[in-house]
């Protein structure tokens, strides 16, 4: 079975870097094989929401955010990465490469 | 780099960070926590302003009125009474409107701010605290044995942002703290936290944040109004640098919580600000448009004739990070020809009159602020400086071989 990142997006005006930051980790992902699903909390709300589902099955949980971003306790108990959005628009590679250091996998 | 492991608990514990940055850790969480307030915030500011529009609008445009102020005299000489008391009437409601979206603006920061730190219990204390800042609390004082009221400074927008911080770290730090059994739990997070923030809040805003920050804000407020000309234009360049310095990253979202705290406490409008988000994403887009007519050549990657258009198109509707592309392949001279080219659209704009009270940037948003030739003016001069600058620059830099493209 493909292994599968998660990821929230959010930030202040919620217009530009959000959704830059979610294509850079979809894009990404997939190059690197992985399945993929990052959920945007933009100006116009919520989209493409992780279920509880999606979280329990993710070997990977970024949060690329520079606000709190709404509902966290779905994330209660799990590990969390959490990025800067520039960071995460800029280099997705590196970041997940190390992650995946980190986690050993 | 910076990623930061945490285990997600009602209270997050930071586990570690894998590249561990730990003094300007606790800073970047405080403006994680500023701009989360910011974000809901928006939204109000942005409704407030159409509101303001139209009850301005309906009577100047249907009545006649030069201002809101005539109106009256426009009812008592107009001939069909029944429409003209209708339209001053819709503007009455909407003043109202006005005024209450306003007042709510801060207590919404405050509450946002306190409840991304300290969740649940940390909002309503927020509001709170948010409230004192806003409005002028009154209380009695003793004076030669006449009971009389005093009004307390309010503090602001500043206020509110600083007892919001405190009043967040304080919930935070009591739901840690104070251990009880499940059972118990409605006391813990009904009673003892509440009363205990709700007290500190009051106490801290009028003995402590409401006299220091409100008194000098007042000072600053008044050295800065009776400077105004002279410090309006060296606040625009400010504004301006700080705006274009990242396009969107920290310092830009940074100068957007000053700029939107002076404009709520009346101090400045938001001209240079919203002038400098648009100028250099349509500055530089226009520069792959103009460069075949001007230099008779190409001057950037075919990649950038793409990004050109996204960036054109992105600045228009008001966000800055339409030229980080630009940025991205040659940061010096681009952000240095950014931050020229939006001091010189803000002081062309605002020397010529302009005035933006409407704190969004976007096309739409241009037309209303106060003189709208001056503030084209403004955004055709900057993004033209931009465009031309960048297209000779680059020319002259393929002509020396310093540059190839492809």
């Amino acid at each position: 079975m493909k292994r599968k990142i998660v990821a929230v997006c959010a930030c202040p005006m919620g217009l530009a870097h959000t959704f830059m930051a979610a294509e850079a980790i979809e894009q990404k992902s997939k190059e690197l094989g992985y399945d993929v699903k990052v959920e945007t909390q933009g100006a116009d709300g919520i989209t493409n929401e992780l279920s509880k589902e999606d979280i329990q099955r993710a070997d990977i949980i970024i949060h690329a955010v520079s606000i709190t971003p709404e509902n966290m306790w779905r994330f209660e108990n799990y590990e969390v990465y959490e990025v800067t959005l520039q960071e995460i628009i800029s280099n997705p590679e590196s970041i997940i490469k190390e992650i995946e250091h980190d986690l050993s996998i | 780099m910076s990623i930061k492991k945490k285990v997600i608990q009602s209270e997050s514990i930071d586990m570690e960070n894998l590249e561990p940055n730990i003094e300007t850790k606790e800073k970047i969480e405080i403006i994680k926590h500023v701009l989360t307030g910011l974000s809901y915030m928006v939204p109000i500011l942005v409704l407030f302003s159409i509101v303001r529009v139209f009850e301005q609008i309906f009577p100047i445009i249907l009545l006649g009125a030069k201002n809101t102020e005539e109106v009256l005299d426009i009812l008592k000489q107009s001939d069909n009474k029944t429409y003209a008391l209708t339209i001053a009437s819709i503007s009455y409601l909407l003043s109202q409107f006005r005024v209450i979206l306003f007042q709510s603006a801060t207590p919404i920061f405050a509450a946002f701010i306190a409840h991304s730190i300290g969740g649940k219990i940390a909002l309503i204390l927020g509001f709170v605290g948010g409230c004192i800042a806003n409005n002028p609390i009154t209380s009695l004082v003793l004076v030669d044995g006449d009971i009389k009221v005093e009004e307390l400074t309010p503090s602001g927008f500043l206020g509110a942002m600083i007892v919001a911080l405190i009043i967040g770290y304080i919930v935070r730090y009591l739901n840690k703290a104070i251990k009880v059994e499940r059972k118990f739990l409605s006391l813990k997070a009904h009673l003892i936290i509440p009363v205990i923030g709700l007290v500190s809040c009051i106490l801290l805003m009028i003995f402590v944040i409401n006299p220091i920050v409100g008194y000098v804000g007042i000072h600053v407020k008044s050295l800065i109004e009776s400077t105004r000309n002279y410090n309006e234009y060296i606040y625009a360049i400010l504004m301006s640098m700080a705006t274009t310095f990242d396009l969107g990253g920290p310092i830009n979202k940074t100068a957007g919580a000053v700029c939107l705290g002076l404009y709520m406490d009346g101090v400045y409008p938001v001209t240079a600000r919203t002038l400098s988000v648009v100028i250099p994403s349509i500055g530089l887009g226009l520069s792959t448009i103009i460069d075949k007519r001007l230099v008779g050549r190409k001057v950037f990657d075919n990649r950038f004739y793409i990004s050109g258009k996204n960036a054109l198109w992105l600045g228009i509707m008001g966000i800055s990070e339409g030229g980080l592309p630009f940025v991205l392949e040659r940061p010096k001279f681009v952000i240095g020809i950014n931050i020229l080219g939006s001091i010189m659209g803000s002081l062309v704009a605002i020397s010529l009159g302009a005035c933006q009270t409407f704190p969004e940037s976007a096309i739409w948003a241009w037309f209303f602020a106060d003189n709208l030739f001056a503030y084209l003016t403004g955004v055709v001069s900057g993004s033209l400086f931009i465009a031309l600058v960048n297209v000779f620059y680059r020319n002259r830099l393929i002509k020396l071989g310093k540059l190839k493209i492809n």
